[in-house]
């Protein structure tokens, strides 16, 4: 499971950025299985599915949490 | 008007404004210590000399620079591995014991600064450290409140965390608070709250984690209390005669955790 802990978002200041820090929660099983899968040498990995997948969750808190 | 005891009613001895030693003054809104950097009880370690002078009135220290020409990620302490801006620092006293790494501590300081005073972009850190002369930040070990200014905008309060720190900001914000917890060899972490001074309400809240230990074995190594000024991002320069003006208070305590572990 993949999560944003959507609590936590910040908006301000961090480490010298000026933006939005979203935490981002994966379980342990899901962590072992996406860094065996990801290869940082090979051009294609992660998978598009995959990237997209952990983006959208990524970007719907990111989204939510602008839109206030 | 609450009554600070400065000095220990049973000892003589300074106890930071907070608990004598053979009684207990109460923990209901004891008042913070303000800093006043020309009082004679603080020492400036500028190992770059670039403190031309600094001043106290209205409760406001004014820090007068020399020229920073050339930008830095050493003057910067949300930032890098080094750390050589002008900090002063004293003891870490509470009723004439000082506070150690091993003590588990609660420090809560708050933070002014003058707007009105606007010269370059700016940061004050009001914290604890333990080696106030140390220029690698794993020797330092500094924690504490923090607040930066960018010439023209409002300042942006939070906390600096080892050599990172979280701020944010407000139009309606006139201080931080921000509180943090260190000890068991651990850096740990601070929370914030920034408010405005008219009904201390709070607008803007966060926290950040160290995620450091204390430098070195797990045995009692004397804090310091440290103000660190510098620059608000590591492009920043300063011009010779550039000032900041801010307020800065602090209370730690230490309770006894040991003591209340069965």
């Amino acid at each position: 499971m993949k999560k944003v802990d959507e609590s936590q978002i910040v908006f301000g200041t961090i480490d010298g950025i000026d933006g939005w820090s979203v935490p981002l929660v994966i379980s342990i099983d899901e962590a072992v299985a996406l860094i065996e899968a990801y290869d940082p040498d090979y051009q294609f990995s992660p998978p598009a599915d995959e990237s997209r997948e952990i983006a959208r969750v990524f970007l719907d808190a990111l989204k939510a949490a602008m839109e206030g | 008007m609450p009554v600070s005891n400065v000095f220990d009613p049973y000892t003589g001895a300074a106890n930071g404004g907070i608990i004598p030693s053979g009684g207990k003054s109460s923990l209901y809104k004891p008042t913070f210590n303000e800093v006043d950097l020309t009082d004679g009880s603080w020492t400036l370690y500028d190992p770059d000399s670039l403190i031309q002078s600094v001043s106290f009135s209205g409760g406001y220290n004014t820090v007068t620079w020399n020229a920073l020409a050339v930008a830095s990620l050493n003057y910067n302490w949300a930032a890098g591995g080094e750390h050589r801006a002008p900090r002063w620092y004293k003891d870490n006293s509470i009723d004439g014991n000082n506070v150690t790494t091993m003590d588990y501590n609660v420090f809560t300081s708050v933070l002014q600064v003058d707007n009105s005073v606007d010269d370059f972009n700016q940061a004050v850190l009001m914290g604890v450290c333990v080696d106030p002369t140390g220029t690698d930040v794993f020797i330092i070990d500094v924690s504490g409140g923090y607040v930066t200014k960018q010439t023209g905008n409002d300042p942006a309060w939070g906390t600096q965390q080892y050599s990172s720190a979280t701020t944010a900001t407000d139009i309606n914000i006139d201080y931080g608070v921000c509180t943090m917890m260190r000890g068991g060899n651990l850096m740990g972490s601070g929370v914030f709250i920034n408010s405005d001074s008219t009904n201390n309400r709070g607008y803007v809240q966060g926290a950040r984690n160290s995620g450091a230990a204390i430098f070195g074995s797990a045995i009692p190594v004397n804090n310091y209390v440290m103000v660190g000024v510098g620059v608000r991002d590591s492009v920043d320069t300063v011009g010779a005669g550039e000032k900041q003006r801010f307020r800065a208070q602090y209370i730690t305590y230490v309770p006894d955790v040991a003591g209340g572990v069965p």
